[in-house]
Formats: C-alpha cells, structure tokens, sequence
C-alpha cells in the first residue's frame, strides 16, 4: 500500500479529501454483506422453491419429519442473519444453507468460507444443525433427483453473456528490463572463491583418477580464471588444458601451503 | 425505426407512488442497482493465511460484482457506471494498489494468484466497455454525450489512464491504444487535464533531486526551504530511503514511458512545458550521483542494493526512450510526413532542444549510444536544403566531445531494442 507511486502523487494532488474515503475499508465489507443477502440467493434457488420440490416429490408421512428438519434449518438461518434483517432475508440465507450443504455430509472449510463470505462471522453450531439437517433431508432423495433441482435454477442464471467474453485478453504486465548485474569495479560480477585448499581438493584430487574428464571450464575459481587468461594471451597457441592445469596446480598447492612465504620463496 | 442513442432514449416505467406510466430517460439515477462495491486491497505481501483470507474475501466480492456489471444489458450497465459511486471508486482503488509487475517481491499463494488474473481481466473489460461509444449497431451513445459522460462523471482521469497503461499496456496494446484513442478523441478536456497534471509530474522529479540532496532546477527560483537544507545524499542516507527513492523513481519512468508508449499523441503536451530539457537536466544531476552509491554501498546489503542497481538500470533506460518518444513525436515524426515544404519549424524545434542541453554530457552520451544523434541530423539534413548546417554541426560536434575520455561502446548488436545489453558499457567512468 505504502509503495510510491507517481499515480499516487497525482491522485494527492488532485483530490485531498477522496483519500480520506478510503479508511471505509472496515465498513464497506459489513455493508456489502447486508446488502448480499437481500440480492444473490435471489437469482438461484429460492427457500420457496425447495419446500414446493420437497412437497411435490415426497409422501406425506415423510413431510413430517422433514418439516421439522425444514424448521431446524430455519432457525440456523435466523441465527447467522439475526432476526432484524426479516423473515425474507432469513429464508433466502435457509436457501443458501440447503444449497450449501445438499451434498455434503459436513462443514468443511470451503463451506465455512462460502458462509462467511456471504454472511460475515457467524457461529459455528449453527452451520452444523443446518448441515446435518440439510442431509436428513436429502437423505430421502437419489442423486438425480436433487441435480434435477439445481440444474432447474442453473439454466435460469446460466444464460447471460459478459461483455467482451469472447475477446483475447493478455496478461502479459510490464516488468523490469534486464540489465547486467552491479558491477565490481568495473567488471561484471563473478561468483569467485578464494579456499583454494577446498578447490584443490575438489577439483584436482578426483582428476588424478584415469577417467579424467576434460577439464571443466566453468569453474569458479577467481585464480583458475587468471591464470587462463594469462596463458591465453602469452602462449596463444600452445596453452592446452593440461598446462593450465599443472601450473594451477602448483599455484593451489602455493596457496594453500602452512609454509611461510620466505620458505616458499627457497623453494621456488 | 432506426435506434436512438442511449442518452436520447426515453423509457416508460411504473412510478412506485401514484402506479402511473411515466416515461423517463433511460440513463437516470432510478435506473441503478443496489450493488454497493467494495474497495480493492492489494495481496499481502507475504502469504499469511489469516491475511490472504480476508484478501480473497474482498477479491471475490469485487471480481463477481464485475461479472454482474459485465453481464448487464447495455443501458444499465451505463446506468451503473454513470450513477454509482461506489463502483467508480472500486475500480480507481484497483487500479491505484494493485500490484505492478515490476514492484512484485514475493511469489503470491496459487488461489491469490488465480482471483488476481479474474480481477485483472474484468476491470480491463470494465474500462474497455466504457471506453466504447459503440457496443453495437442498436447499444451506442452519440458521441457528443459519450466525451461528456466520461468526462463530468469520472470515470477516466489521467492518474487512471497512466495507471491503465502501465498495467495492460504490455499485453494488449493495440486494444489499449484504441481505447485512449477514443477517450482523447471524443473529450478533448483531458488534454488540458494533461496540461494541468504537467507540473506535479515535474515536481514530481524535483521532489526526488531535494530527497536526494541535490537541488532540483527549480530551486534557484524558490528560495530553499529550511528543511530541505542539509540533506543526506544518496551515499550517506539511511538505506531504506535511498529504496524508496530508486522505487519511486523507477515507478514514475515505467509509467510515464508506458503512457508514452500507448499514446504519444501526448508528446505535445509534454513538450509545452519544456519536458525534453528537464528530463534531460534531471538525468544529468540524479543518475550519477544514485548510481555511485549503489555501487559504493553495495556491501551493506548486496540483495538489496543489487535490486535497486537492477531498477535504476531499468529507470535509465525508460528516460532515455521517453527522451526519444517525444522527440519523434514533436519534430521527426511530423518531419518525415510533412514531406520538404513547411517542415522549416519542426527542423527549428529539433535544433532548439539539442542546444538547450548541449552541456549534460552525461545524458548526451547514453542517449547516443542508445539513439544516435548523427541518424537523426542526417534525417534533417535530407528533408530540408536549407538545413543550418553551422548549427547541425555544432550539435554533433558536442555529442563528440561527450565521449571524450569514455570507453565509447556503442551497440553493435542489431537486433532487439537498441542497445539493451549495452547501456552498462558505458556506465563506468562518470
């Protein structure tokens, strides 16, 4: 939120008060919710529709108990709405509920979500009375019979068409260009090592062995580079990968020698 | 019968008082939804799932209001836009806090990912929707009233449309192109908008100089604040804030190219307030200076200071072709169109802005190296006879003396844009 930005700028600039409006954050949510259950379930499955289906399909011996379940669920919706919002708001959010849980056998994490998006917090012994009255009831049904339902209000809300939705849309954003790394004065950087004891013993060590591979240049070490780079410009032609190998070699055991600089010095 | 444009088209509904027919406009306030949208919030930037919760909240809220507004027949959908408040800042606030590409920092969780593409694509057709008069042979608006409905209403600016730019420009540039197009078209107001919204985006870059301790151009003319006195330069202030600074420089050069880019009918507007010679100034005075101190602090936190070297490379580079875009679109542009005659002004123009920043040599020569200047004089010195060759010469005479000393790399790879790899070569001595 805090990153500076040159639309920003130019927004501050232009309208002080409009960034005032939006520390509506918090209340813009609870608003939105209230006005969420006056108007999705609306479109889809109505409270209405369900209890006709139920007193259509089954006995009436059956309705009985099932009226009661019906009720059970009711008074779940009446708890997560509240009863301020009117007997309409209610049954709609009993509509969710059914629809929410007609196939599931209990509250899960996405059913919670769907809840809480739709409703805000709400207590959680609720979801489960409706929940398990929800499969009371669809317990008397086969599959079918209950997608024939819900295929009933899909086809109703299924049919519209967006703007531009057929249209080749790319989400391709801008990003950085690419730029060479900062360099170490003046040269590009290289991840470089200076334990020339670890690099000897990594990379000479298993050389010695009769399989050798040629020897690989893409090594890391700062020294090997150098000293191909020598080679390279004075003895152009003759330096062959074994001759920079050998006098690395010295150079590593050099390097990594306990012996002090003057004894080396003698030795040489 | 022919169709009506929608705002001539009248409706008759049932008045809920009296229960009489009335006809009524078909673009009126009764006519709106209760929709109520929310704001937009930008993903939290690392993915605690207590946060990415309440993010997914609010995104679904705003991606299935979108659907809804997308699926609307077109006189309500107008309706909407034109009467509701809360959507018109929905979408200002996506477009403000929504993540730029190049500001990303951590990869988002995948559901995060997946309602930022939803919300992307719908607030793209949203604005697409609204930035067309013509929907159909029956759903149009008379142009007049479409230029006026945008316009009064809000529902483009110019802090969206640099934001639009940025944000779809890459992807969908010849739709985007249109749709600015049109807008400047149809309400020619937002050009003066653009005028208007000229000298905060100078200040803009001012504001970044006296940040960085280096006095902007206009501070001869305004007497130095107190406060402003004494500023830490880029190698001696916090690191946070030499961040902040390379962040919003790089932001301000992306967006400000990007606009450019879709639309350099702008250059004009630019140009009227003498942009060419205060980019050019303010490359001069910022670049070295940041780019000295990354280097110098690179060991404080080389991650860090890597990335900002990564973003003023990047800022670099966009100045240099904003720098090109309007010099294109002012002189050689109406140059090589204008054919021989009349083209003694724009030749004049050409002239002016390189003299005026003959002495930052700096700018002159990565400009150079990515755009050379002699292509250009020799452009001139084709399409006019009486081309002041003193002057042309002059001019290149300077852009010369500006390698002096400098490792002269100039791009030698031909493809790609000019000189992407190469612009680092001639970084070194400053």
């Amino acid at each position: 939120m805090a990153l500076p930005r040159l639309t920003g700028a130019l927004r501050s600039f232009s309208n002080v008060t409009k960034q005032d409006n939006y520390n509506e954050e918090v209340a813009d949510l609870k608003m939105k919710r209230s006005k969420l259950h006056e108007q999705v379930v609306g479109l889809d499955l109505t409270w209405k529709k369900i209890v006709n289906f139920l007193n259509e399909k089954l006995e009436k011996k059956e309705m009985q108990s099932i009226n009661e379940d019906l009720k059970d669920i009711l008074q779940a919706a009446k708890q997560i709405v509240g009863i301020e919002n009117g007997q309409e708001a209610i049954e709609n959010a009993a509509a969710f509920l059914f629809k929410t849980f007609h196939l599931k056998d209990s509250v899960g994490h996405s059913e919670t979500k769907a809840i809480k998006q739709m409703f805000g917090p709400f207590p959680s012994s609720s979801a489960t009375a409706a929940c398990n009255a929800t499969s009371r009831i669809t317990s008397h049904f086969h599959e079918d019979s209950l997608a024939a339902l819900f295929q009933m209000t899909k086809e109703e809300c299924g049919d519209r068409v967006l703007f531009g939705s057929n249209l080749t849309f790319s989400f391709d954003m801008h990003d950085l260009d690419y730029f060479d790394e900062l360099p170490i004065n003046g040269e590009p950087q290289k991840t470089i090592s200076l334990d020339y004891k670890k690099f000897l013993n990594e990379h000479f060590r298993e050389h010695s062995t009769p399989e050798v591979k040629p020897v690989e240049k893409t090594n890391d070490s700062y020294l090997w580079c150098e000293v191909e780079k020598y080679l390279n410009a004075t003895l152009n032609e003759m330096a062959e990968a074994t001759r920079i190998e050998d006098l690395c070699c010295t150079l590593y055991d050099m390097l990594a020698s306990v012996k002090s600089g003057d004894e080396l010095q003698n030795e040489v | 019968m022919p169709a009506l444009p929608l705002d001539q088209l009248q409706i008759t509904h049932k008045d809920p008082k009296t229960g009489k027919l009335r006809t009524s406009p078909a673009l009126h306030p009764g006519q709106k939804a209760e929709r109520c949208f929310v704001l937009y919030k930008p993903p939290p930037k690392d993915n605690i799932p207590a946060l990415v919760e309440e993010y997914l909240e609010r995104a679904t809220f705003v991606a299935n209001d979108l659907d809804w507004l997308l699926a609307l027949p077109h006189a309500k959908f107008w309706c909407q836009v034109v009467f509701d408040e809360s959507l018109q800042k929905c979408l200002d606030s996506y477009l403000h806090h929504v993540p730029r590409k190049f500001d990303e920092w951590v990869a988002p969780a995948p559901e995060v990912a997946e309602a930022q593409k939803r919300l992307h694509r719908s607030v793209f057709l949203t604005f697409l929707r609204m930035s067309t008069h013509k929907e159909s042979k029956d759903h149009f608006l008379s142009p007049s009233a479409f230029g006026e409905i945008l316009y009064n209403n809000f529902l483009f600016d110019i802090p969206k449309i640099l934001d639009l730019c940025v944000l779809f420009g890459k992807g969908n540039a010849p739709l985007l192109r249109k749709m600015i197009g049109n807008i400047f078209n149809q309400q020619p107001s937002y050009y003066s908008d653009l005028d208007e919204s000229m000298p905060t985006i100078l200040q803009v870059f001012s504001n970044i100089l006296q940040h960085s301790g280096l006095q902007g151009d206009g501070a001869s003319s305004t007497p130095q604040k107190l406060e402003e006195r004494g500023r830490l330069t880029p190698s001696d202030m916090p690191l946070p804030e030499l961040k902040d600074i390379v962040l919003y420089l790089c932001d301000t050069c992306t967006t400000l190219w990007a606009f450019l880019d879709i639309f350099p009918a702008a250059g004009q507007t630019f140009q009227k307030h003498d942009f060419c010679y205060r980019l050019a100034s303010f490359y001069e005075t910022a670049i070295p200076e940041l780019e000295s101190a990354i280097k110098k602090r690179r060991l404080e936190d080389s991650r860090l200071l890597g990335d900002l070297w990564q973003r003023l490379s990047h800022s670099r580079k966009k100045l240099l072709e904003i720098f090109h875009i309007l010099l294109y679109q002012i002189c050689l542009l109406p140059i090589l169109e204008s054919g021989c005659d009349n083209n003694q002004g724009f030749i004049e123009e050409f002239l002016q802005i390189f003299s005026a920043l003959l002495q930052e040599k700096r700018f002159l020569r990565d400009y150079d190296a990515l755009f050379p200047v002699a292509d250009d004089v020799s452009l001139l010195q084709q399409a006019s006879s009486v081309l002041d060759e003193t002057r042309a010469a002059y001019i290149l005479q300077a852009v010369e003396s500006a390698w002096e000393g400098v490792d002269r790399r100039k791009p030698t790879d031909a493809k790609g844009p000019p000189g992407t790899g190469d612009l680092n070569g001639v970084v070194a001595t400053g």
